[in-house]
This record gives C-alpha cells, sequence and structure tokens, in this order.
C-alpha cells in the first residue's frame, strides 16, 4: 500500500473518531435527566446521597479522603459542586455546580465523584443517608 | 550507551521535563481532568522521528517520573504512565506505517491514545464505569491538541539541524 493511501486511511480513522465521540455528546446531551438526587461516590462506593429537591438552605459538607485530602461540598437547591479542596490543580471546583446527570464532578486526586441522577436508587448504600 | 547519546537523551529529557513543568503551571484549559495541551509530548514525538522507538521510551520514562517527584503528585504517576505509554506504542506503529512522515498523523492518535489511556488508569484506580462519560471530550480534545503538537514538532523538526546519536 502506498504510504499516501496510509496516510487517507488513518486520516478517515480520525474524522470517524471524532464523529462518534461529537455524535456521543450530542446523544448525551439529549438525553440528561435532570437530577433530583445527589450521590457522592469515593473510591466507588456511595457514601451519601442528598435529595437536592428537597434542600432549601444552602448548606455544606465536609468530606475526608483516607488518604488525607479533603473536599468542602456546597448543597444547594436542585444543584451541588465542590467549593473548596486540597487537590494541587483544583478541577473540582472549576467544574462548578452540576444540576443533571451530563457530567459528574470529579476530584481524581481525591477519588471523589458526585453524581446527580433523577430518582433514587437505593441499592448499594452504605454510610450516611441524609 | 555513549556518553553523546546520554548527553543528548538527558538534554531532550531536561527540555521535556521544563515545558511539563511550565504547562502544569498554566490553568486547565476545560473543567475536565484530564484535557491539557500535552505539549511535552513534542520532544517525544521528536525523538520518535529522529532516534529509535527505545530512545524515546527512555525519555518518557525518566521525564514521567522527574515530573511526578518535582509536581509532587504520585496520584498523577499512574495517569501519566498509563497515557504515556500508550501513546508512544500507537506513535511508533503509526509513525512506522507512515514511514516517519505525515507527523500531524501520528501525533493526532499518539493524542487520542494518551487520552485513551489516562480514561483507562482512571477507571482502574476509581473502578467507577461512569468516568467514561468524559471520554468523548477527552477523544477530541486528543485530536485538537495533537494537530497542534505534530504541527510545533513538524516546524521543529525542520528547523534544529539533523545530529547523530
Amino acid at each position: 500500500m502506498s504510504l499516501k493511501k496510509r496516510a487517507i486511511i488513518l486520516t478517515a480513522v480520525i474524522a470517524a473518531v471524532t464523529a462518534g465521540s461529537i455524535l456521543c455528546i450530542i446523544y448525551m446531551y439529549k438525553t440528561a435527566d435532570t437530577g433530583a438526587y445527589a450521590y457522592i461516590y469515593q473510591n466507588d462506593r456511595i457514601i451519601q446521597t442528598i435529595d437536592l429537591s428537597g434542600t432549601h438552605d444552602t448548606y455544606r459538607i465536609t468530606v475526608e479522603a483516607p488518604e488525607g485530602g479533603y473536599n468542602v461540598i456546597e448543597v444547594r437547591q436542585g444543584s451541588i459542586g465542590v467549593v473548596e479542596a486540597s487537590c494541587p490543580d483544583g478541577l473540582c471546583m472549576n467544574m462548578g455546580f452540576i444540576d443533571n446527570s451530563l457530567m459528574p464532578v470529579t476530584c481524581l486526586p481525591n477519588h471523589l465523584v458526585i453524581k446527580v441522577i433523577d430518582e433514587e436508587d437505593d441499592k448499594e448504600l452504605d454510610g450516611v443517608v441524609y | 550507551m555513549g556518553i553523546r547519546k546520554i548527553t543528548i537523551l538527558g538534554i531532550l529529557t531536561a527540555v521535556a521535563l521544563t515545558i511539563f513543568m511550565i504547562e502544569s503551571a498554566l490553568p486547565a484549559l476545560a473543567p475536565i481532568p484530564g484535557i491539557k495541551l500535552g505539549l511535552a509530548n513534542i520532544v517525544t514525538l521528536f525523538i520518535l522521528l529522529r532516534f529509535k522507538v527505545m530512545d524515546a521510551c527512555l525519555a518518557l520514562f525518566v521525564r514521567i517520573i522527574l515530573a511526578s517527584v518535582f509536581a509532587g503528585q504520585m496520584v498523577s504517576l499512574l495517569y501519566s504512565i498509563c497515557g504515556g505509554v500508550l501513546s508512544l506504542v500507537v506513535m511508533a506503529l503509526v509513525n512506522r506505517l507512515l514511514n516517519k512522515k505525515f507527523i500531524f498523523l501520528t501525533s493526532v492518535f499518539g493524542g487520542i491514545a494518551h487520552n485513551t489511556g489516562q480514561i483507562l488508569a482512571s477507571y482502574f484506580v476509581l473502578g467507577m464505569r461512569g468516568i467514561f462519560v468524559y471520554a468523548p471530550f477527552l477523544i477530541i480534545s486528543g485530536v485538537v491538541t495533537g494537530m497542534f503538537t505534530g504541527l510545533i514538532c513538524f516546524y521543529a523538526d525542520r528547523y534544529i539541524p539533523r545530529f547523530e546519536l
């Protein structure tokens, strides 16, 4: 196979992967739930679930990571986000407040994930439940 | 390994490390974990283009280990190694396939592979399938940043005089 042909095939592969990703993102936007429940995971275990629609006063909770870090999570009516964290990049704070299932807030250094889901799923709860 | 080779690879690794440290001091491009320019990849690509795969591998590992020592984040070591190794393997294959031409394509594949490797690493660390929602965003970012680093490497290769290891 000539070099030019190979280059064209590889370009087509890149175009296909990019198009696939764009379609995926569009699909995710279309199917995102407007969430009512926030799930806080640490090391893939749900450590807390919060009913966001039932929250009227803004409050903060602190989640300590077993490795020594911490994240301060602010719960508002209908949304949730990280306002203070020990991680060096602060990405979890920059992700802002989420109110739907499209994108979870993640803090990789502290192994923390906050997801918003539209219904309560009461399996595998182990920890404090508000 | 001769002194000349050690010196040249050492200098290139130092360049990569410097680029990496400056880049990590810049604020994040987008509020999605893992999206960054990946400018240090320019050096890996350059070594791959001029020398052998093993030389690029050596420089990559030294850079990753030193970077996580300087940045003081052992967590990022696993992500960097997974992303870096997958990216190097893919780039080496594509580069061979393209006979060291069309560095743009090699670089874009490297970018995609790097971000895929990081997602897989974070899946193994966190064990959450939910992490894959970031995948399409990271793949697109890999394509864009790959083009950018490919462009820089193309000009670097053009203007840096040829030298032997």
